[in-house]
């Protein structure tokens, strides 16, 4: 009677020849070099095999965002952006599809070969694809990932492969360059603390705010938004009385809502896209829209502010992204609209995937395609290389992280308006790097200033 | 004939262990490390499930629950509490196992399907706690860096060497679960899994007989834990989450929810289509659950079958349920 | 003299049979003092707060019983676990979503959602689940497999982003209650009061209807109702598209008000088990109470302990459990 055993004579031959033939195709799929080269000491998991150092002229660059999941049509732009980078290189498409690939593309004399792999915002799956970048592909550098919490595993991988380049895609999660950096991870994207540089001075200095209420998701990139943005508010003198913190998944805010104190001057929202719209519907609905709103980075986005509707007009909000009126921003719309017709607006996704990659490609170039010895030309040039992004200028503090601007935006008429600019925002947000650093980091309790 | 056939088998199984040994030799680290390593322990996790499943007639969800927090104490202890790997080992054991028994208590009395709901329950409980107890886990962003320590002086870092840890622990995973099940203790589950009334009427503790089943398939799936987390150097609430939950079930599944080895035959099945079908194809979640479909119509009465007669036995005639056919067939 | 009175003096209340029962019953006491004090001092120093976020609870929990009533009305005559039963919901509001999107007219979408997931439920039924009749574990695993594909398919059609159907002004914005000068949206008024009718429906249709009545004798004794001539069969098919048809329709009532998203199959399916754990498994009136229960609890906690609030949830189920396996309302085993 089904035997889980096994055991005995009763076993058929079959299931042993089965594994017998699955272990011999491995074995032919598997064939290949084992050399460890240049494992680091740090980061956890196994060590493994990485490219080869320098002397073909192919340059293997790997590209991670999240294809897969809820998050594919972030990756799906992340990979427009980096391509246009790429294509401002010469060369072509070979499709207009996230995953094809490029041709034709030389950067610092060599040429650029592309392999795409896909995550889905969990860190696990992030590491599992950046191992078959790594590992199986042997790529010389790695752009990517797209999500916060990704990119603290992929620092931490990075710190095992010592002999590869990360440069980041998207992801902004504080940590990942201002604790326990990696050498060789290098973010030309600001993360979501800086994203609010601006909001709280703001609002406590021009909108004259003294108490706040804020309302986020329970996970770190809505610590590192509401925190980016206490710094300066509570740092100008304001009070953050509540701070409501969503389980991640809530649809329902109705009794959230019900928890904002009555009292106070207005209330911060760092939910993005549809919870946006759920949650600014309800607000409506439960307190008749008594109180002003204060957005975070993707609140007031350009894809959803129609759905908003006037519930958000006169909503202030900051982020890194803003239609600028200058000749980068102009060009970096232009090709992303000519080589992929279909796609939306500029947005924080490609924009932030064009940044970087295109950092890397400069640095490629600087450093006439020299990928051995560990990267160190490359390193190099990336860690003094400054330029003007279609987003504003950029350049890397010690840790290797971006300093950029930062911009201020206010909706007026349905219309999100640019306010104003924060130049040179730096990781510490102004604050003495020694002090900022040692302060905890940002979670549910910290900061606090009620 | 029987000596041939043992001959034939004999040799199969000695070329099986000499490919193994060989392989981290041969084999590029990626293969070694995501593919092979990765079967190793998530047929570990998925052998726990099996076992419960076969031998106790009890399919639970709860593995994977039961496994991350294995990984998440160890994970905790070495990371955020500084302690020593192999320290904290043997604690996540333990921890695993006193969450198994948890469960069972909660789950034993109950069978069948208002036990697999009750596990599912119970992962999902344990995902979100994981996802909101935040001084533990550290909530969603999960804890990284977590280093796998020295084995004799040798670097966990290296794949062979884990390779042959992996292996060394499968392999003792694979012999304990079977020789739990030769052992007096297994036949008893298996009166267990066949008539629970007739077993409590010979006066066996038939719900203290299937907590003790479901600790032990707890320890195993803590052991497929401790490597998990090592080999992915961190551990979040991703990791346990709904869509890994089926994942066992579905490599139980695959693999041949009535055999032992199904577990690695599954696991290495899923490894391949999750990290290559990506290249053909988006849609590789279509592609595993169709399959998973089809070998459940198709396959041969296997556990369902057992299951069913044990069911309608305990029913009587109360429910009226039709008897399906016992399907005879090869190691039944 | 068949029947004898007992003596008063020996007529007991409760006999513990148990240690367990002890402790379970001081536990469930204890329970339900802790509730009866806190909802005493929430009333007396914030009555809006407190009578909005019940009805948050009830709203929710009317929700819950729209999706759950179907799950167990499948299970309680078919002993058929449908595990895509929150895959049915989500492809249910997309479906609505998707029609009332092109055709302007939200009620359209409602029917839409509703009728294509009782067609897709009887398909199901007939296609996979009968011939594995019989087989619960086989039938439940299917449906998972099920599941799988559906959401894998959702997600290749309508994408990761949420989306939201618009509801029909009249039943937008908001009322004043009469009740602690509360403010309450005018939809989610909506949804309870057509949870309540159906649920009303659903119990005069299994207690006094001719269909009801053999869909009951058929949770019973199955084999005893076919024997009495009553095709069997199609009893099974009815019951499981309007268990689906139930489905659907949440799917795209609760769409309306909370969004669809990858991802809300697994909510939905998990609250199903809950609720249909806490009232028992295959009774309708068990549904109501226990998702009840589950969304008061939810929404409570999610007021006072925000941080575990789903925890709350699961610690609701499992004490169920240990006091009664069987639900609420259940049949023992």
């Amino acid at each position: 009677m089904g035997n889980p055993t096994g055991g005995g004579a009763r076993r058929p031959v079959s299931v042993l020849l089965a594994m017998l033939a699955l272990a011999a195709a491995m074995a032919l799929a598997a064939c290949g070099s084992s050399d460890d080269s240049g494992s680091g000491d740090e980061g956890g998991g196994i060590g493994g095999d990485s490219a080869e150092q320098g002397g073909s002229g192919t340059i293997k660059l790997g590209l991670l965002s999240t294809l897969e999941g809820p998050f594919a049509p972030f990756g799906e732009a992340a990979n427009q952006g980096a391509k246009v980078a790429l294509l401002e290189h010469g060369g072509k498409l070979e499709g207009t599809g996230p995953r094809d690939g490029i041709s034709g593309v030389k950067v610092g004399g060599k040429t650029i070969e592309l392999v795409v792999e896909s995550s889905d915002a969990t860190p696990d799956v992030a590491v599992d694809a950046t191992r078959r970048l790594v590992e199986q592909s042997k790529v010389d550098a790695v752009v990517g990932p797209l999500s916060g919490d990704e990119g603290i595993a992929i620092k931490n991988y990075a710190k095992q492969h010592t002999d590869v380049t990360f440069v980041n895609g998207s992801s902004g999660a504080q940590n990942t360059t201002l604790r326990d950096p990696a050498p060789n991870f290098f973010r030309f994207s600001t993360d979501g603390a800086q994203w609010m540089a601006g909001l709280g001075k703001y609002a406590s200095e021009e909108l004259g705010y003294k108490t706040v209420a804020t309302v986020g998701e329970d996970y770190s990139f809505p610590y590192d938004q509401v925190g980016g943005f206490m710094t300066e508010f509570c740092g100008a003198g304001g009070k953050v009385p509540r701070k409501i913190w969503v389980p991640l998944g809530t649809k329902d805010y109705a009794s959230f809502i019900a928890q904002i104190p009555k009292d106070v001057d207005a209330v911060y929202v760092a939910l993005g896209g549809t919870d946006a719209l759920n949650f600014t519907k309800q607000f409506d609905e439960f307190t008749g829209r008594k109180l002003p709103l204060l957005g975070g980075s993707i609140t007031v986005d350009g894809a959803i502010i129609k759905g908003l509707g006037d519930r958000v007009e006169g909503t202030v909000s900051a982020g890194p992204v803003a239609v600028l009126d200058t000749p980068e921003y102009k060009e970096y719309a232009g090709a992303l609209k000519k080589h992929f017709p279909e796609s939306g607006p500029p947005g924080l996704f490609d924009l932030s995937y064009y940044v970087n990659m295109k950092s890397l490609l400069q640095g490629l170039d600087k450093a006439g395609g020299n990928v051995s010895g560990d990267d160190a030309k490359l390193r190099e040039a990336l860690s003094s290389l400054s330029w003007t992004t279609p987003i504003g200028p950029v350049k890397l503090d010690e840790n290797r992280q971006a300093i950029a601007n930062n911009y201020l935006f206010k909706v007026t008429n349905g219309e999100s308006r640019l306010l104003d600019t924060v130049e040179n925002v730096n990781q510490t947000l102004g604050v003495d790097r020694e002090k900022y650093v040692s302060q905890p980091s940002f979670d549910r309790k910290n900061p606090s200033c009620s | 004939m029987t000596t041939r056939l043992g001959n034939r088998r004999t040799l199969g199984l000695v070329v099986l262990v000499a490919f193994l040994i060989a392989f981290p030799f041969f084999a590029s680290s990626f293969w070694v490390v995501s593919i092979g390593i990765k079967t190793l322990w998530l047929g570990i996790a998925a052998l726990s499930l099996i076992f419960l499943a076969g031998t106790v007639g009890m399919v639970s969800l709860a593995q994977t629950a039961i496994y991350g927090s294995a990984g998440y104490v160890v994970a905790h202890l070495t990371v955020m509490q500084g302690w020593n790997g192999w320290l904290a080992v043997p604690v996540a054991l333990a921890v695993a196992v006193t969450l198994a028994i948890f469960v069972a208590l909660i789950s034993a009395r109950s069978s069948g399907i208002y036990f697999l709901m009750l596990t599912l329950a119970v992962a999902v409980f344990l995902y979100f706690f994981a996802l909101q107890y935040r001084p533990f886990t550290q909530g969603f962003s999960g804890i990284n860096g977590v280093h796998a320590p020295d084995l004799f002086g040798l670097s966990l870092r290296d794949p062979t060497t884990f390779w042959f840890l992996a292996l060394a622990v499968a392999l003792a995973a694979y012999l304990a679960v079977r020789g739990v099940i030769a052992s007096p203790f297994g036949l008893t589950l298996k009166g267990v899994r066949d008539s629970a009334p007739r077993m409590a009427a010979l006066g066996y503790n038939v719900t203290a007989h299937r907590v003790v089943a479901f600790a032990f398939a707890g320890l195993v799936a803590a052991c497929g834990g401790v490597l998990a987390v090592w080999y992915n150097g961190q551990i979040a609430p991703g990791s346990i989450d709904l869509t890994r939950t089926i994942d066992v079930l579905v490599i139980a599944v695959i693999g041949g929810l009535y055999r032992l080895e199904g577990a690695w035959v599954g696991a290495l099945a899923v490894t391949l289509l999750t990290n290559f079908a990506n290249d053909y194809t988006a849609r590789f979640n279509t592609v595993i659950g169709l399959i998973f479909i089809g070998i459940l119509l198709l396959s041969p009465g296997g556990i369902a079958g057992i299951w069913e007669n044990a069911a309608g036995r305990i029913r009587g005639g109360r429910s009226g349920r039709p008897q399906p056919p016992v399907i005879e067939g090869a190691g039944r | 003299m068949a029947a004898q009175a007992i003596p008063a003096a020996r007529r007991r209340l409760w006999r513990p049979q148990s240690a367990t029962e002890v402790v379970s019953v001081i536990a469930v006491a204890a329970a339900v003092a802790f509730v009866l004090q806190f909802v005493a001092r929430r009333l007396s120093s914030d009555a809006t707060q407190f009578v909005t976020i019940a009805l948050n609870g009830l709203t929710l929990g009317a929700l819950y019983f729209l999706v759950a009533s179907g799950f167990t009305l499948i299970f309680g005559l078919m002993r058929v676990t449908n595990m895509a039963h929150g895959a049915f919901y989500l492809l249910g509001g997309y479906i609505g979503f998707e029609v009332s999107d092109r055709t302007g007219n939200w009620y359209l979408g409602v029917l839409a959602g509703t009728v294509a997931i009782a067609a897709l439920g009887i398909g199901v039924q007939q296609l996979l689940l009968r011939r594995l009749q019989g087989q619960d574990l086989r039938e439940a695993l299917i449906t998972i497999g099920l599941a799988i594909v559906i959401a894998d398919q959702c997600l290749a059609y309508w994408g990761g982003s949420p989306r939201d159907l618009i509801v029909p002004t009249g039943l937008s914005g908001a009322k004043e209650l009469q009740v602690a000068e509360v403010i309450y949206p005018t939809y989610r008024l909506f949804v309870l009061g057509l949870a309540t009718a159906l649920g009303v429906g659903l119990w005069v249709l299994l207690r006094h209807s001719k269909l009801g009545i053999t869909i009951r004798a058929g949770v019973d004794d199955r084999r005893m109702v076919a024997a009495l001539g009553v095709n069997v069969q199609i009893i099974f098919a009815v019951v499981f598209a309007l268990g689906a048809a139930l489905v659907g329709f949440s799917g795209v009532a609760g769409g309306s008000y909370l969004s669809l998203a990858p991802g809300e199959d697994g909510r939905y399916l998990l609250f199903s088990l809950i609720v249909v754990i806490v009232g028992g498994m295959g009774s309708v009136t068990g549904a109501a109470i226990g998702a009840a229960l589950v969304g008061l609890v939810d929404q409570f906690a999610a007021v006072y302990v925000p941080t575990y609030s789903v925890l709350l949830t699961f610690g609701l189920m499992v004490l169920v459990l240990a006091v009664r396996p069987q639900g609420l309302l259940g049949r023992p085993a």
